[in-house]
């Protein structure tokens, strides 16, 4: 490099970590435009060649926008996008590496065809043949296995294509593996499903409580906004509960540290003190909340009266909380006095921690219950709110209805006048879209890899944006055996080799984030738009293309699903003129905005459940609205940041303060839910003394297919590990740095121990990160799941270590 | 040779700038923005990233290190840029 290029590098980056660094202080605290224009001044930074675009980070749910800089039709430089609210300029780690993404040298570029053990390269003509030979095969046994990684258009065509083409819901996103009990959570406590708050809580509360959530590593940029305001001399008090220590916990004031599962006990602690103490907000209760006890198998339970509540809470005494969870009883006694404190603001922020637990959605009603209880909600500042781990699980999964029992908008395929509404914005005949939900992702595994003649219906699984045979849990029971029936057929849609394409029968390339249009929902209900800003490479293509062209090749095969009730294709679009564009053909994918039209037909769905979106060319100006946005007066477009509040939500009845419009008992309450602490479904015993947990990484994102090869982030991380206590090491006569064998009753990985490494698990706890395709520890975990959001709990099941060496201890040594 | 745009966060970011100006890599040190402190370095490769964040992470008062730009026109040419 140049002396001068050196120079004009430096100044380039100091200019906009300096535009950073007032955007972040102007905007604190501040209210937010309506849209945001403009954005960094970086035109004429780096040369006259790059041009410079906004995009959201293709990482985490926080939804940070990047300013791409492009040059000679190639990614060349990222900045911070000091115009976006989320992260007023700044990235993390991942998100400034965002740009390499795209370079890693085995890009997967054509489409391959397994033959014996090879993989070889095929036609798009014949891939799409034998994808249609497999759908016409019997098409209600053509799966499609999708992702919160899917841009919003493409989950959409997804969703379409299989409920209202196939005429079945066998397709359901990775997300039911991350947020489906946030979802029901939402669904039991509220009746409507996505988070009241936003990031703005995080700019004026007083008390952050991170519920088995460690933001510093899996939302930094979100966590930075926490600890900056600490910098700026407010006071934030950020109290940890969790099972570990983290790289969170050395920010907390306060570290809470219970034992696996018992979660539920401390949220019943809190809520018995409120009412034993007097402090629960009786006002806000009295208004807005009914009471709710479990009843099996129905998410909705039954009713029950304030008096059957409190009886209920009675056992959950400091005392015995403490016996159950090992917090100790002065701090359960502090959390419930925080809550009983009107004057403060409290904002929950939880992720996996919560919703990775056969118990998720009982505790999902629990956090909301402490805070509705105590009338902590529906202020700024004052919210329970779910983080997602995925940069669209929100929009893709929740909002667009990619669930096997969703339709767009919070539709359900259970209520017939969700499925009228959705064939007729199809336009499809009524009765096309199948009223019995799909499987969920366990149940459509579980099928994949059982034997037609022994009830597995499922015979092909088509996947996109994920990458299962690294990440569902119980690898062993739910992927494997598929491989070895010759009936079962995987197709696997990707940009990189995974652990999944490597297994697949079919591969297909994919273009991935600015190689394509796109739009992502992050976890405050923000709704971002892109711009396809370089080309894929080789015939990789977009996945939403790959879906319309299957459709067609479908409809011309005369497959009935995918004619609409005029006769017309499915995904039939037509250009300014009204003449139908040939989408399905790659070369004219791009001759039409296909993201804006398919945009266009799901935000019809949207008022359904007052989750109001703008037109496409609102967020093409934004960065990211948060709905439900509406047109006002003057024909501008205004976003909500705090949903159920009369002073934010457009929504509320005037007068009425706080409205939940969606309520499961149609009074404008939301209910307060009991439910008991109970045993996980598998613990500790003699025979297997750990714990496990599973989890991420800061510098991976999921299963490292993307950072892995990215060499900073790769190099900086470049292995999985067990994290191990050092005194359950030295009984075992362990040592850093050695391989062991960590064995549940479903499997084993040997790999390296970690003592004293970036988390600290207390005695008789392990961690393991799932990042590393080279060390699976889904060969390990366990596949129970919650019964109502289907979410496998991968934070906690039985485990023993054993030393690898000729003198190793005898396997299952004691814990603890 | 990696550029990066740096921003830390400190109670006293004006009393940090000296602190910063030793770390190997600077190359600017801009002017503190409130609770700010925006920097640009340069890293001989883009693997040396994480121990200059580390470095800037562990210096006294620091809560914070975002990134806000980052260069890679150097970029090598794919089949380095593997796993
Ligand atoms: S916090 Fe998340 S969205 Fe923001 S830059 Fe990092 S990975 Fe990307």
């Amino acid at each position: 490099m140049t002396p001068d290029r050196r120079e004009f590098l430096a100044m380039t980056a100091l200019a906009a970590a300096s535009a950073a660094a007032t955007a972040a202080t102007a905007h604190a605290g501040s209210p937010p435009p309506t849209a945001v224009p403009g954005g960094p001044d970086l035109r004429g930074r780096m040369g006259a060649g790059v041009t410079w675009n906004k995009a959201p980070c293709r990482f985490c749910g926080t939804g940070c926008h990047v300013q791409v800089g492009v040059d000679a039709g190639k990614v060349v430089a990222i900045a911070g996008d000091t115009a976006a609210e989320v992260n007023k300029g700044l990235l993390c780690v991942k998100g400034y590496h965002v740009g390499l993404a795209l370079y890693g040298a085995d890009r997967l570029t054509t489409p391959l065809l397994r033959k014996g053990d090879r993989q070889v390269p095929i036609s798009w003509e014949e891939a799409l043949r034998i994808l249609a030979d497999r759908a016409m095969l019997d098409p209600k046994g053509f799966a499609v296995y999708g992702s919160g990684q899917w841009t919003i258009p493409e989950g959409y065509a997804a969703n379409k294509f299989v409920k209202g083409g196939l005429g079945h819901n066998h397709i359901d996103p990775n997300a039911r593996l991350c947020m489906a009990s946030a979802v029901t959570g939402y669904l039991a406590t509220y009746g409507v499903d996505e988070p009241a708050g936003c990031f703005d809580d995080l700019d004026v509360a007083d008390v952050v409580i991170l519920w088995g959530n460690s933001p510093a590593e899996m939302h930094p940029v979100l966590f930075s906004r926490i600890v900056d305001r600490r910098a700026r001399g407010q006071s934030v008090t950020i109290i940890d509960i969790g099972t570990r220590r983290t790289r969170t916990t050395a920010h907390a004031q306060h570290f809470l540290q219970f034992k696996p599962n018992t979660d539920l006990a401390i949220a019943n602690g809190i809520a018995h003190l409120l009412l034993k103490n007097g402090t629960w907000d009786r006002t806000f209760v009295e208004k807005h909340c009914s009471f709710r006890q479990p009843l099996e198998k129905e998410l909705n339970g039954k009713g029950m009266t304030f008096a059957e509540y409190e009886a209920a809470l009675a056992p959950y005494t400091p005392a015995y909380v403490e016996q159950i969870s090992g917090v100790p009883a002065k701090d359960i006694r502090m959390l419930a006095d925080l809550f009983g404190n009107r004057d403060l603001r409290i904002t929950s922020l939880w992720c996996m921690g919560m919703n990775q637990h056969t118990r998720g959605t009982a505790i999902n009603c629990l956090v909301h219950g402490v805070h509705l209880l105590s009338g902590h909600f529906g202020r700024p500042g004052d919210a329970p709110t779910s983080l997602t781990g995925q940069p669209s699980a929100c929009g893709t999964v929740r909002e667009v209805g990619t669930l096997s029992h969703a339709l767009p908008g919070g539709g359900v395929v259970t209520k017939e006048k969700h499925r009228h509404m959705a064939e007729e914005i199809w336009n499809v005949p009524t009765g096309r879209i199948l009223d019995k939900p799909g499987y969920h992702a366990v149940e459509m595994w579980k099928r994949f890899s059982t034997p037609k003649a022994d009830g597995g219906d499922i015979h092909t699984v088509w996947v996109q944006v994920t990458n299962p045979a690294q990440t569902l849990p119980n690898l062993h029971a739910l992927v494997d055996p598929s491989r070895k029936d010759p009936e079962k057929f995987l197709v696997v849609s990707d940009v990189y080799p995974t652990a999944t394409t490597r297994i697949a029968d079919l591969v297909l390339p994919s273009a991935m984030w600015v190689e394509k249009n796109g739009m992502f929902g992050n976890s405050e209900r923000r709704t971002q738009q892109w711009f396809k800003l370089v080309e894929p490479p080789g015939q990789a293509r977009d996945d939403a293309w790959q879906i319309v062209a299957l459709a067609y090749e479908l409809y011309r095969r005369g497959h009935a699903g995918m004619k609409d009730k005029d006769g017309r294709f499915l995904f039939h679009m037509a250009d300014a003129k009204g003449a139908a564009v040939p989408i399905w053909d790659f070369r004219h994918y791009y001759d039409i905005n296909v993201d804006e039209r398919l945009f266009e037909e799901y935000r019809k769905f949207s008022t359904m459940k007052h989750k109001n979106l703008a037109p496409y060319s609102e967020y093409v100006k934004a960065r990211g609205l948060r709905w439900p946005v509406v047109e006002q007066e003057d024909g501008t477009w205004r976003e909500t940041r705090w949903r159920f509040s009369e002073s934010d939500d457009p929504f509320v009845t005037p007068g009425k303060g706080i409205d939940f419009y969606h309520s499961t008992t149609e009074d404008g309450r939301a209910q307060i839910w009991f439910n008991p602490y109970e045993a996980p479904p598998e613990s500790p015993d003699a025979a297997y003394p750990f714990w496990l947990c599973t989890g991420r990484v800061l510098e991976h994102w999921h299963s490292g297919t993307i950072t892995g090869r990215i060499p900073p982030l790769r190099d900086a991380m470049p292995q999985a590990y067990v994290e191990m206590h050092r005194e359950d090491a030295r009984k075992l006569g362990i040592t850093n740095g050695e391989t062991v064998r960590v064995e549940s009753r479903r499997g084993t990985l040997d790999i390296p121990v970690w003592i004293d490494g970036r988390g600290s698990p207390p005695q008789g706890s392990l961690f393991v990160p799932f990042f590393d395709e080279r060390l699976p520890i889904n060969n390990v975990t366990l596949e129970a799941y919650d019964p109502f959001s289907k979410q496998p709990d991968y934070k906690k099941c039985a485990v023993r270590v054993a030393r690898l060496s000729p003198n190793a201890a005898a396997p299952g040594g004691k814990a603890g | 040779m990696p550029v990066l745009g740096v921003v830390l966060t400190h109670p006293d970011p004006g009393a940090l700038a000296d602190l910063v100006r030793a770390i190997p890599g600077v190359v600017l040190v801009g002017n503190p923005v409130s609770n700010r402190l925006p920097a640009a370095f340069e890293t001989a490769r883009k693997g040396d990233d994480e121990p200059l964040f580390e470095a800037l992470r562990a210096l006294p008062g620091v809560l914070a290190v975002d990134l806000a730009f980052a260069d890679f026109s150097d970029l090598p040419p794919p089949d380095e840029v593997s796993r």
